[in-house]
């Protein structure tokens, strides 16, 4: 594609005929994550992944969205909502979104500060990946913590050795959020 | 760009074996199926935009096989991996630029060299989808390979450079074909006023200022000046719903114009609040007005007052020697204060020494205040009066629906009575039946006890009722 999208003066579906600056590619790249990114929330919505959501948040900034996941039955995290935040770099989807824990979650991959240690988030990103399946591995993270590389020794230790302690601190640390 | 399957140059040998014909030069290109342009089939549009696939919209549900993982759109110029995956070929080759693998499976894939011709069989069911043309103002739907085209040679609203010589502003092709190889920026004098307008903004032109051009109202069928539209159907037009003139003190009432009038003209319970609350804003600005008024006096009377006391002491002190001279430079500067003050005309002046003066003055100020303090006295009684006498009047309305509410009330619980008695004595009469066919010799009035209690207690009740006033009341309902 040589042609770049203008500001003013263009129909929806077109983009001028003009040679591309640097800038200009620039402002190109936002507009395609910005389209994945819309695309993504029509199929959110049209068919939604039970117990995991995702918008926009309000400040109609598609680059960064709210998502929440709902506790899995069956794990210390069943009953609880736990609120997320992603934020879309430019060149969305060929790199991956920031995601942070917004609740606060004791468990041995998210660090008390809410950071994530996925991989998918790193290194194994690829640009297949969309919000939809990151909560859904994040959801499945919740059930099975990856417990060779933990950011949270201590949770990681009690996961397999204190189950009921276990629990016990994933209900001290939870707290529900406002909605913002 | 070339057509959704086309693969671009040089990505695929097969590229030519590609049906849609070749490639018509971008800038600038011709028109020939445009119909009104007969005649001028030369006219060269010089085109703004180019159609983006990215940005078109599907009609209905796509199905999912047919969405590139990467962009998650229908397949653009889609391509197939070594691996099997299909993407779109710029998604891939921008997913390629940061990892050398497959998005999906993670196999290693080398730019361009890997990519293999997508399936026809998607290629056909991608040239079947029905997208929409995405002109503002297009409602234009075709098969997806047939956009192009659409877009290029047929679409009216594409955007085309203008055709006037030296103006390069964007314009619909519709309204470039109007005026073909003029421009369309330009004045032109308005066929029903005469004004001068640019020739793009007549349209709006007509709709909001243009005094030659009469429409007819919707509503009531008035003929008016276009732009008098708006304000007619606002505050003129009968037909047009519009709230009471009084409901800022609360009126309801919200109807067709003709009747809201009607209703105003019948007497709105709430124009007398309304007028009340005009009057009481009205009489809070007088009673500002005096007391500022009021203030202005005192603090004049206060200045005179120690000016008095000033010039007391003066005479005083200068009394015993130069005693005329005094005196007359003292009536100078009296006479001179006195022409100063345009209020304080009238009875002073009549000889008399000037503290006999200043003291009248400050007497007929004390009186003014007294007079003012009394109006103000009386306004804010009468004020309170004409409250009182609303409240009484609104309290009378209220008792006299509190009494009709009551009425209501005995009628109801009087109907209520009036079936529960037929229910009980159809009871009664079963019950009664049953007791005689079990002990047929028994006389008639010896009933069973609890029914012969009940019907005493129901009569008795009936009774109580049609005292309550239920005729008269049921009359005045
Ligand atoms: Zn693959
Ligand atoms: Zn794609
Ligand atoms: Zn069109
Ligand atoms: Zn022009
Ligand atoms: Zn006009
Ligand atoms: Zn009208
Ligand atoms: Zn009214």
């Amino acid at each position: 594609m040589s042609f770049v999208e203008d500001s003013q003066n263009t129909a929806p579906g077109g983009v001028p005929v003009n040679k591309r600056s640097g800038a200009q590619k620039d402002a190109e790249v936002g507009q395609k994550a910005v389209k994945r990114l819309q695309t993504e929330l029509m199929q959110l919505m049209t068919s939604p992944a039970p117990g995991v959501s995702a918008f926009p948040s309000a400040d109609g900034n598609l680059l960064t969205w709210r998502a929440t996941i709902e506790g899995p039955e069956g794990t210390p995290y069943s009953g609880l909502t736990l609120k997320l935040s992603f934020e879309f770099p430019k060149n969305y989807p060929y790199a991956p979104p920031t995601v942070l824990f917004r609740t606060p979650i004791y468990h041995p991959n998210f660090d008390f500060s809410g950071r994530i240690c996925l991989d998918i988030l790193k290194d194994k990103w690829t640009a297949a990946y969309n919000i939809q399946t990151v909560l859904l591995s994040l959801q499945s993270l919740l059930g099975e913590p990856n417990n060779k590389s933990p950011l949270n020794g201590e949770a990681a230790k009690l996961w397999d050795q204190d189950p009921t302690l276990f629990k016990t601190k994933v209900m001290e640390r939870h707290k529900d959020l406002e909605d913002d | 760009m070339p057509p959704p399957n086309t693969p671009e140059e040089g990505a695929l040998a097969t590229a030519s074996s590609e049906p849609s014909s070749p490639e018509p030069a971008p800038v600038p290109l011709t028109a020939p199926n445009s119909p009104s342009a007969i005649g001028f089939a030369e006219f060269k549009y010089i085109f703004i935009t180019k159609l983006d696939y990215q940005a078109i919209e599907y009609v209905g549900e796509v199905d999912d096989t047919l969405l590139c993982p990467v962009c998650r759109t229908p397949f653009i110029s889609p391509i197939t991996t070594p691996c099997g995956h299909t993407f779109c070929r710029e998604c891939i080759d921008r997913a390629l630029e940061t990892q050398s693998t497959c998005p999906i499976d993670r196999q290693r894939i080398r730019k361009t060299r890997d990519y293999h011709l997508c399936p026809l069989i998607i290629k056909e069911q991608l040239d079947r989808l029905m997208v929409k043309c995405p002109n503002k103002g297009c409602n234009h739907q075709c098969p997806r390979e047939h956009l192009e085209g659409h877009y290029k040679r047929r679409c009216d609203f594409t955007l085309v450079q203008c055709t006037g010589p030296d103006c390069v502003k964007p314009i619909t092709r519709r309204v470039a074909r109007k005026r073909l190889g003029g421009c369309m920026h330009d004045e032109v004098d308005c066929r029903h006023c005469g004004d001068k307008v640019c020739s793009m903004e007549l349209d709006s032109h007509y709709d909001n200022d243009c005094m030659g051009r009469v429409a007819v109202c919707s509503d009531c069928r008035q003929v008016m000046p276009n732009p008098s539209m708006t304000r007619h159907k606002h505050e003129d037009c009968p037909k047009v719903d519009a709230p009471c003139k009084w409901h800022s003190a609360g009126c309801r009432v919200f109807k067709r114009r003709e009747l809201v009038k009607k209703h105003e003209a019948e007497g709105c319970s709430f124009e007398v609040i309304s007028r009340m609350l005009q009057q009481q804003a009205e009489d809070r600005k007088r009673l500002d007005e005096m007391a500022r008024h009021v203030a202005r006096c005192e603090e004049r009377h206060a200045r005179r007052e120690a000016r008095r006391a000033a010039r007391a002491q003066a005479h005083a002190t200068a009394h015993g020697t130069n005693n005329n001279n005094d005196h007359r430079s003292i009536e100078a500067t009296h006479s001179a204060a006195h022409s100063a003050e345009p209020s304080s005309d009238g009875d002073g002046d009549v000889g008399g020494s000037t503290e006999d003066y200043v003291l009248a003055q400050f007497e007929r100020l004390e009186s003014e205040l007294e007079i003012l303090r009394q109006q103000s006295r009386d306004m804010d009684a009468r004020q309170s009066h004409i409250i009182l006498q609303h409240a009484a009047h609104f309290s009378d309305q209220i008792a006299e629906i509190g009494s009709k509410v009551g009425v209501v009330n005995m009628h109801l619980s009087w109907l209520m009575s009036l079936q529960r008695q037929s229910r009980s004595s159809t009871a009664a009469a079963a019950i009664a039946g049953a007791a005689a066919s079990v002990a047929s010799g028994s006389s008639s009035g010896a009933r069973p006890g609890s029914s012969d209690g009940s019907g005493w207690r129901y009569s008795g009740d009936d009774r109580r009722y049609s005292e309550g006033g239920r005729p008269e009341s049921l009359h005045r309902l």
